[in-house]
């Protein structure tokens, strides 16, 4: 009895304790995401302008135009009214601005919407041609052309000028993996491209306006950009010197750096767009001294308007501004000069100037008025005097353009985008020439920014609404390339950014970073930023709370935006919709091969399963006649560990699957021939004993001292390789092959993508996300391919001006860099890691050993991976 | 409360804490989280005998339970005569017998990591020292770690390596203590030397012998550190054991509460295993 007395109380001891246990080892709730003090970004509606837009035909073309005008309060397109001599319905003027709207849209969307209706209007824009690269304007709505008005006789003025920014962009934008959109339209440009040069050689501005050949100039960077060449870059460059000469006056003198149509004339604000054009060609053209010439203007007019808090809508020579009307085609050539000022200089300054300049489309303007409306994607046309009353809200499609042009640039750009809903404070100056000595602007959050004219230049101070400094924590991968380079990152920011100090502190050892901070997470004791998340842990991080949404914070959503395509996201949203993470880096997964080894055999890079194994048998050597095989084509990995298969078999199944991955929705997917005929290919190199069955010692490898000849491997390998090779290996890759019978267009290459994550402990989540806008910013990009040798995730890289420096600076990195794009990644799928480990067995069981067949080793796995998802 | 029970509740205290903090609470705990689903990130939710069920038929899990029994029928043996060979050998008179001695100890204290890293090395199919010197030989490479039957012996005789100066210790401290009377009577009585081992060493050492097998099975099942490193618990699964199952399934897959149930199974397991091994080596011992 005693006994059973004391195992009862025991037993209830034991329980009780246990249940007390759990309280303080894992009662705990998941984490809430701190809140933001800053408004959500900003977000850009095309409504409006797709309202506006009408079908016509022109010589018998189908075509797209765009309505010039929309009155209120009703808003319906209409052409010319009788005040303008019924120019007609609708303008290459407006047409080709719309175009490059909708061709910057498709370039980040990929909505075929908007491909189509750029398409469209490039259709319009060539018709307009007239067969000697000269242009007419208007066209009425049964589509006939106005050869009579001033404003739209054929010539080679504005409208063809605009015409070349749009044809210019289409090529940019369609030129790579949608030529065929470019039919019909290459003959016009052509001609137009061969017109301006003669005007350019005779010393001529188009349509004698610094306008016009700028925006003409903006076309040919745009076609420099997608297909240089020399001559093409040499007609740039003498088109710039044009403009150079064309700003009067000093920082001192009136009309203080304007540039002018001609000596004595007036400056206008609208279509102000030389100071964007020369600092664009300042990058493509690589000449700095057209940056400085950009300047010039900015740094001395634009300065002054800033600082009297609002823009002249015309200067005279001697200083004297006139105010109104101020229109947002007044406002937007100065927002993206700004902003193109600030891509050449690297200079924070010029960004936030932008976004200062386009919160005047958010009211920062003398009437108050939100000009342009977040709703409905319409932008009034103007503002005619300094209250409310004064707004013109009709809606035409130039403000609605120019509008969308400007918001387009800054709500990409994550240092500009914090601006957008700024207010200028004070009475707004009425006189360039005599300035306040400082203007102050304030944002929605309580943050400050002071404009001060110190000696002939603008300064930017900021100050936010609490003054404490902030202090942000930031772990880097430990591994010592990616330390480096987060400490010289951090350093350059601390050194800009006194009042927000980062402190780096690499990951703490673990086996993986995932484990790491998994750790942090159950101990509450993660960073405020970490740069090493990888998808793996991503789905979990954001079921826990562990993680900020990123897409809502300005500065990540504008470095998104400016970095990636929506397609390119696709796969990294998480049911939600939301991005937790921002696509940092990638290293896709290439065939990289031994030239020579190659070359000996007699074979090229293998491109589909048949090749591959033909090169498995050619290249398969005995070099010590000892009957055995000591030399082989590829080594693929003998260990089962799950992410040992990013080497052999998801490369392998992404080339093949048309872009499928594993699981997506709680579907599993891999039940299926690419994963089989991925196994496959290896079981016969491993069954005919063609590829090594062992593992090699620690601290080598294999493909650096030519043992093997071809090796799956991302480019995080090249600064390795290059320590190790043999002296005289020659190397190249190629992409992944493909099973026999897999579309060569549906192949993609495992991304291996390493993201930047803000963590729900942090206090300050507007100040990480501008420390993580930063640490993706173009200037960081290039130093991480520098540094590291790893590849930014970022649209369109291999053919980005800005990385081809950076990019020749490790062998065959370009090449990877063709791959970003077409990349896949693991799924964000909490149980991904189970999967993999999953398909390691079977591909072990089914290919390294043969002990079960393929078919049914994968159909094993895809039943397991089933009952996972099912079960939970 | 008498000042004796006071003193006595005082000078147990700090010892009792420890024992509560480290020893019984992470039991309570995971005695608990057998009947919880926990993935470290959210709150756990009460799973029943969810896990329990699973348990009873993964087979997983029984082929870790297999492969942790080779490991144990290959280790067991070999430690035991390695390190009793070891022992006799360096009880005897010989050169620098303190150099040895420490040199077989010195791998107990080596990082378990490390050791497997070395090892690692040393069995590598193309250029392995092990391979090398077979092919001087004319033996053809031994794929050590990649052939299913051959990793699992290749693990237990890296893991007696390691172990065997800690035992050899053990060993040398038990024959310290067989009376030099003894061993000249029988020496006397004309007994040869492996008569000698047989009828007295050996069941002089028994006590010794039951020390080795139990600490050496209780190590054995938690077997861990060396596939974990070297294997991967591949090929075929054949080094996965108990312990880097579990593992797996707390920090890889985040099932607290599965991998709770399977070290409260292994626990169990360990306790029937040295129960059974001290009634069966007991019974020798009286006899």
């Amino acid at each position: 009895m005693i006994a059973h007395a004391l195992r009862s109380r025991a037993l209830r001891a034991l329980a009780t304790l246990a249940l007390a246990c759990l309280a303080p080892g894992c009662g705990r709730r998941s984490l809430s995401p701190p809140r933001s003090s800053q408004p959500p970004p900003l977000e850009l509606r095309f409504d409006h302008l797709r309202q506006l837009g009408l079908d016509a035909s022109v010589s018998g073309k189908p075509v797209r135009v765009v309505a010039l005008y929309a009155a209120a309060p009703d808003y319906r397109p209409s052409g010319s009214p009788a005040r303008d001599g019924y120019e007609g319905l609708a303008s290459v003027d407006d047409a080709a601005r719309a175009a490059v709207v909708y061709l910057r849209a498709y370039e980040q969307t990929g909505d075929a919407r908007d491909g189509d209706e750029a398409q469209a209007l490039l259709r319009f824009v060539a018709a307009m041609e007239q067969g000697d690269g000269e242009f007419v304007n208007f066209i009425d709505a049964r589509g006939r052309l106005n050869r009579e008005a001033p404003s739209s006789r054929k010539s080679l003025s504005y409208w063809a000028a605009r015409g070349l920014w749009a044809l210019g962009e289409g090529v940019r934008v369609f030129g790579r993996h949608e030529s065929d959109r470019l039919t019909g339209l290459r003959g016009a440009l052509g001609r137009l491209e061969e017109r301006m040069a003669r005007e350019v050689d005779a010393g001529r501005l188009l349509g004698g306006s610094a306008t016009a050949t700028s925006e003409a100039l903006l076309g040919l960077l745009a076609l420099q950009r997608a297909e240089p060449k020399a001559t093409r870059a040499a007609l740039a460059a003498r088109t710039a010197e044009l403009l150079v000469p064309l700003s009067a006056g000093s920082a001192s003198q009136p009309p203080w750096g304007a540039r002018l149509d001609a000596p004595g004339a007036a400056w206008h604000a609208w279509g102000a767009r030389s100071s964007a054009a020369l600092a664009n060609a300042a990058v493509v053209l690589e000449r700095p001294d057209f940056l400085l010439a950009a300047r010039q203007e900015a740094d001395a007019l634009w300065a002054r308007s800033m600082l009297a808090g609002q823009f002249a809508s015309e200067v005279a020579p001697d200083g004297t501004a006139r105010w109104f009307p101020q229109i947002a085609y007044g406002v937007s050539p100065i927002v993206e000069g700004y902003l193109a000022i600030a891509e050449g200089t690297g200079d924070p300054k010029y960004a936030v100037l932008a976004g200062l300049a386009g919160a005047w489309l958010q009211g920062a303007n003398p009437a108050g008025a939100v000009m342009y409306d977040e709703g409905t994607g319409r932008s009034f046309d103007g503002i005619d005097g300094p209250s409310a009353a004064q707004v013109n809200r009709n809606s035409g499609a130039e403000s609605t353009i120019e509008a969308l042009l400007a918001l387009q640039s800054v709500t990409r750009n994550p240092e500009a985008a914090r601006y957008l809903r700024y207010r200028q404070l004070g009475t707004p100056g009425d006189s360039l020439a005599k300035l306040p000595e400082r203007r102050q602007f304030t944002g929605p959050d309580g943050g400050r920014v002071e404009l001060r004219w110190r000696e002939q230049a603008l300064e930017v101070i900021e100050t936010r609404a609490d003054s404490l400094p902030i202090t942000l924590t930031y772990w880097p991968a430990a591994n010592p390339t990616e330390t480096r380079l987060a400490m010289r990152l951090a350093a350059h920011w601390n050194l800009e950014h006194p009042e927000l100090q980062v402190r780096v502190q690499p990951l703490p050892a673990g086996r993986s970073s995932e484990e790491v901070l998994l750790a942090a997470i159950v101990a509450r004791a993660t960073p405020d930023v970490s740069s090493n998340v990888s998808s793996a842990l991503l789905a979990r991080l954001v079921r826990a709370g562990g993680v900020v949404r990123l897409d809502d914070l300005a500065p990540t959503a504008a470095r998104l935006a400016e970095r990636t395509s929506s397609a390119m996201l696709a796969s990294l949203r998480l049911p939600d919709g939301g991005i937790y993470a921002m696509p940092w880096k990638t290293n896709p997964e290439m065939l990289m091969y031994n030239v020579d080894l190659l070359a000996a055999a007699g074979i090229a890079p293998p491109r589909n399963h048949s090749q591959l194994l033909e090169a498995f048998r050619r290249l398969g050597r005995d070099t010590d006649g000892d009957g055995r095989l000591d030399r082989w084509a590829l080594w693929a990995p003998l260990k089962t560990t799950w992410h040992e298969r990013f080497h052999d078999f998801y490369p392998l199944y992404l080339a093949s699957s048309g872009g499928r991955t594993l699981i997506s929705d709680g579907q599993v997917l891999f039940d299926n021939e690419a994963a089989v005929s991925a196994i496959e290919v290896l079981r016969r190199g491993f069954a005919d004993g063609l590829l090594p069955r062992a593992n090699f010692a620690l601290g080598s490898d294999p493909f650096a001292d030519g043992t093997v000849a071809m090796k799956i491997i991302g480019c995080w390998f090249l600064p390795e390789l290059e320590q190790l090779k043999t002296p005289g290996l020659h190397y190249d890759v190629a992409p992944i092959p493909r099973s026999d019978t897999a579309n060569p267009g549906d192949s993609y290459a495992f991304a291996d993508l390493r993201s930047i994550a803000i963590f729900s402990t942090t206090q300050h989540p507007d100040a990480a996300a501008r420390f993580v806008a930063y640490l993706t910013s173009p200037a960081a990009d290039r130093l991480l391919i520098e540094e590291a040798s790893q590849l930014p995730y970022r649209r369109a890289l291999a053919f980005d001006p800005r990385y081809t420096a950076s990019l020749a600076r490790w062998p065959t990195l370009a090449s990877y860099a063709a791959h970003v794009e077409r990349t896949r990644d693991l799924d964000l799928d909490p149980d991904v890691v189970e999967i993999f480990d999953l398909i390691s067995e079977a591909y072990e069981a089914g290919g390294i050993y043969g002990v079960v067949p393929v078919r049914q080793a994968v159909a094993q796995a895809a039943a397991e991976a089933r009952k996972i998802v099912d079960a939970r | 409360m008498r000042a004796e029970d006071r003193s006595g509740w005082l000078l147990s205290a700090p010892y009792a804490a420890f024992l509560l903090v480290f020893a019984a609470y992470p039991v309570c705990f995971a005695l608990a989280l057998v009947f919880m689903h926990w993935d470290l990130v959210r709150a756990p939710s009460f799973a029943g005998f969810d896990n329990v069920r699973l348990l009873a038929t993964d087979t997983r899990f029984w082929r870790a339970v297999l492969n942790t029994f080779v490991f144990l029928g290959i280790h067991l043996p070999l430690q035991i005569a390695t390190a009793l060979t070891l022992a006799l050998a360096l009880n005897r008179p010989l050169v620098f017998r303190a150099f040895w001695r420490a040199a077989f100890f010195l791998p107990v204290v080596i990082s378990g990591a490390v050791v497997a890293i070395l090892w690692n090395a040393l069995y590598a199919t193309d250029v392995g020292l092990i391979n090398g010197l077979l092919a001087r030989a004319g033996v053809a490479p031994v794929p050590w770690l990649t052939d299913p039957s051959l990793a699992m012996p290749a693990i237990a005789v890296m893991v007696t390596w390691k172990n065997v100066g800690f035992y050899v210790v053990i060993y040398l401290a038990g024959l310290q203590y067989i009376p030099r009377s003894c061993q000249e009577a029988i020496a006397v009585e004309g007994a040869s030397a492996w008569q000698r081992l047989r009828h007295l060493t050996l069941p002089l050492l028994l006590p010794q012998t039951i020390l080795v097998v139990t600490l050496s099975t209780i190590n054995g099942f938690q077997l861990f550190i060396e596939p974990y490193v070297m294997t991967g618990g591949g090929p075929l699964r054949r080094t996965f054991s108990i312990v880097l199952y579990m593992y797996t399934n707390a920090f890889s897959y985040q099932k607290m509460g599965y991998a709770a149930t399977i070290g409260v199974a292994l626990a169990l397991i360990i306790g029937l295993v040295v129960a059974i091994q001290r009634r069966v080596i007991g019974k020798a011992e009286v006899q």
